[in-house]
């Protein structure tokens, strides 16, 4: 009796020792919101010099109002309209690709009675909606059944994309391409085969409180900065909320992102990529993730039922479906996670995560997951989480980011400048860089292996695209681009045959 | 999606049908014409084309027709042959190759033959599966099943020794000469940046 007594008080001791020592190593570190200090933003208005400029604006809206009725043609009233003003489109059905390639149009679906302007592209047409004009609002469309993009833009700056219902349509269901100072807000879209949302080599972006889900990626940053992403719920996609730098895109960096108070639930979508392409190679059950963009936040999320992990951070070496290009960093820099609510994530992760979990001797279902390298990331109250890979991230010096409010900007920036010179870059970065990177597979075939094909022929290549035939089986078709003129599609052909990376 | 591919794989019935009609049809007496001929083929490529390690030739059946068709014609005329040993043996075959209509035959009956479905393994984080899909995959298929649009053959089944000195044939400029074809697949293996990439793209695609 006594004896076991003493055992059982030196194994206690033994144990509370033990206990503290662990206790020592192990125990949260309590901040009670300590420092409360916010990120300081990575943007300053002042010293952007791309909005110095004299240019006058004409403001949307300032112009006459065009009506369209079911039976006419949308694109013959964008014809007929001049910058300023607001194509009214009533509800009913049109089955058409719009193209505004002029400044300051408002296109704007009236609803009625719960009818909307309904584009419907049969199953046949590419895409709904390309702008190319700056100062561009589209709202209040339903936009179904096209192959290609709901609604593309192209080079356009200052846009409003809001209020949309964008179903089963193609690669991507809004998709700026090189825009600044832009907005997607209240927009709901679903069955998408690459990202329902996807904001390409952009600047000054806010995606706000829209509705993604059944699609591969639900909404993308993809190689842009100071972009804002809050208030979206995010649910049932392959993968969430994407921040990403793609090798092989002209412009090489993402950095300065912020997502915040979004609800990014149940991500565990079967994925449905074009095989080989940047996006099937994510994991279904991805909550948030960073592949090699730097300078992201991600703060105050709802974070819930992703089974292979709530966040993860990645480089461009352990991403799948990614090369290297030399010229983007391929780490993820700058991580900061602030505070999320995260539950049941990680509860059926995939092997790689569960490898890396064992080298930590951790077990359970992770919520945060680090592969790779990453450099000066933090995170806030890293007790709460189940984590792997992050014993060297900091603790943050901030805890959040309301002092930046917006990055959208006070006044409209100026256009792009456009010459005889430049046209094809433009066109490049604007259009062709949607779907073909330099090096790897994004949707089409990269630029290195057509330049094989055509090496010597850009006519070749510019009649290709005019009236583009199917030549792989398992690619989808390439839009034709006939609303270029014959020019921009020469011009744009020996760009792209001159690229070197 | 679904119907697409449907569509093409109906597409495609129709047009082998012929291939496995009955014996009366023009095509099954070259697919028998050419199966005889094979014969001088057959103790390096093997006895159902199935290519041959031990003797670095490669497998021909299910070979895309316009593609064997042009590197017969490459190796009759000597275009092709001077790359190596194995090129050599090759040209010392070429006398056959001579005839246009023997040449026909045996593409015919070669491109008849059945291969096995190809797997590719969904193994998108595998650096190698990247690769392949990055550089090649666009011209030769998502499978290697070869793309005929693009001339480009199918690599599925090619031995990984095989393939790795066809790379390094391109790249040092021993393949290719003066062809656009060649030229191409040069400016590919170039793309490639070392022996390891090589070798590594090689033994993918050996593996399907
Ligand atoms: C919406 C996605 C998309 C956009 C935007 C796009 N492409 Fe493509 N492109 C594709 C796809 C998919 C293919 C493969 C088509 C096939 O093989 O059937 C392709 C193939 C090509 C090819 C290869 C043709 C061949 O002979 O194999 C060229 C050249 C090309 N695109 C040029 C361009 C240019 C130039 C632009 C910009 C003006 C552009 N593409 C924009 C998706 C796109």
């Amino acid at each position: 009796m006594n004896k076991s007594l003493l055992l059982a008080a030196i194994t206690l001791a033994v144990g509370f020792g033990l206990g503290q020592y662990l206790a020592k190593d192990n125990a949260p570190v309590i901040k009670a919101n300590k420092p409360d200090k916010s990120f300081a933003g990575g943007y300053e208005a002042k010293q952007d010099d791309t909005l110095k400029s004299n240019a006058d604006v004409v403001l949307p809206g300032s112009g006459d109002t065009i009506t369209v009725n079911p039976g006419q043609k949308i694109q013959d009233a964008v014809i007929a309209a001049k910058p300023g003003d607001t194509i009214m489109v009533m509800p009913g059905k049109y089955e058409e690709t719009i193209y505004i390639d002029k400044d300051s149009i408002r296109l704007i679906g009236v609803i009625q009675e719960g009818q909307r302007a309904e584009l419907n592209g049969r199953g046949e047409l590419n895409d709904a909606i390309l702008y190319s004009g700056n100062n561009i609002t589209v709202e209040n469309f339903l936009i179904t059944k096209y192959k290609g993009n709901g609604i593309m833009g192209q080079a356009g700056n200052n846009f409003e994309i809001r209020g949309n219902v964008i179903v089963d349509t193609g690669v991507y269901g809004i998709f700026p391409q090189l825009g600044k100072n832009g907005i997607v807000s209240h927009n709901i879209i679903s069955g998408i085969e690459d990202a329902a949302i996807y904001v390409g080599m952009s600047d000054n972006i806010h995606v706000a409180h829209n509705e993604v889900f059944d699609s591969v990626a639900g909404i993308e940053i993809e190689n842009s900065r100071h972009s804002i992403v809050e208030n979206n719920y995010v649910h049932n996609n392959t993968g969430g909320i994407l921040a990403f730098i793609t090798p092989g895109l002209p412009i090489k960096t993402t950095y300065d992102v912020i997502i915040r108070n979004n609800f990014v639930v149940g991500n565990n979508h079967k994925n449905f990529g074009a095989p080989g392409s940047t996006v099937a190679g994510i994991p279904p059950g991805t909550g948030i993730l960073v592949m090699a963009a730097d300078e992201v936040v991600i703060e105050n999320n709802i974070i819930t039922d992703n089974k292979t992990a709530g966040i993860m951070i990645t480089d461009h070496y352990n991403a799948p479906n990614t090369t290297i290009d030399e010229g983007s960093d391929p780490y993820p820099d700058q991580v900061a996670i602030l505070d999320n609510l995260m539950l049941r994530n990680g509860y059926d992760t995939i092997d790689e995560v569960k490898a890396l979990m064992l080298t930590e001797l951790k077990t359970g279902n992770p919520d945060i997951v680090r592969a790779g390298k990453s450099n000066d990331s933090c995170i806030y109250n890293r007790h709460r989480y189940i984590t792997v890979g992050i014993n060297d991230f900091k603790d943050c010096e901030f805890n959040n980011t309301k002092d930046v409010v917006t990055y959208l900007l006070d006044e409209p920036v100026p256009p792009r400048e456009i010459t005889a010179e430049n046209k094809g870059k433009i066109a490049y970065l604007g259009i062709c860089t949607g779907c073909h990177s330099y090096t790897g597979r994004i949707v089409g075939p990269p630029v290195q292996l057509i330049q094989a094909l055509y090496m010597e022929n850009p006519q070749g290549l510019a009649d290709y695209i005019a009236n583009p035939v199917k030549k792989r089986d398992d690619y989808p078709e390439m839009p034709p681009q006939n609303y270029l003129d014959e020019e921009t599609r020469l011009a744009v052909a020996e760009y792209m045959l001159s690229r070197t990376n | 999606m679904i119907k697409r591919f449907f569509l093409s794989g109906l597409i495609a019935s129709m047009m082998s049908g012929p291939i496995h009609a009955q014996d009366s049809t023009p095509n099954a007496h070259s697919i028998e014409q050419g199966k005889q001929l094979f014969q001088s083929c057959a103790s390096c490529h093997g006895q159902d084309a199935e290519g041959q390690k031990a003797l670095g030739a490669p497998p021909l059946a299910g070979q895309l027709p316009s593609y064997l068709e042009r590197a017969m014609t490459e190796f009759a005329s000597g275009k092709r042959g001077k790359e190596d040993h194995y090129a050599q043996q090759m040209s010392a075959m070429s006398g056959l190759l001579q005839n246009e209509a023997q040449r026909n035959a045996i593409v015919t009956y070669l491109s008849s033959l059945k291969t096995k479905d190809i797997q590719v393994p969904n193994r998108s984080s595998d650096a190698a599966y990247r690769l392949y899909q990055a550089n090649c995959g666009g011209c030769h298929g998502v499978k290697a099943e070869g793309n005929k649009a693009l001339n480009s053959p199918r690599l599925a089944g090619m031995d990984a020794a095989y393939l790795q000195r066809q790379l390094e044939h391109f790249k040092s400029g021993k393949r290719g000469g003066s062809s656009r074809y060649a030229k191409q697949m040069q400016m590919m293996a170039n793309t490639l940046k070392n022996a390891d990439d090589i070798a590594l793209v090689s033994k993918f695609i050996s593996t399907l």
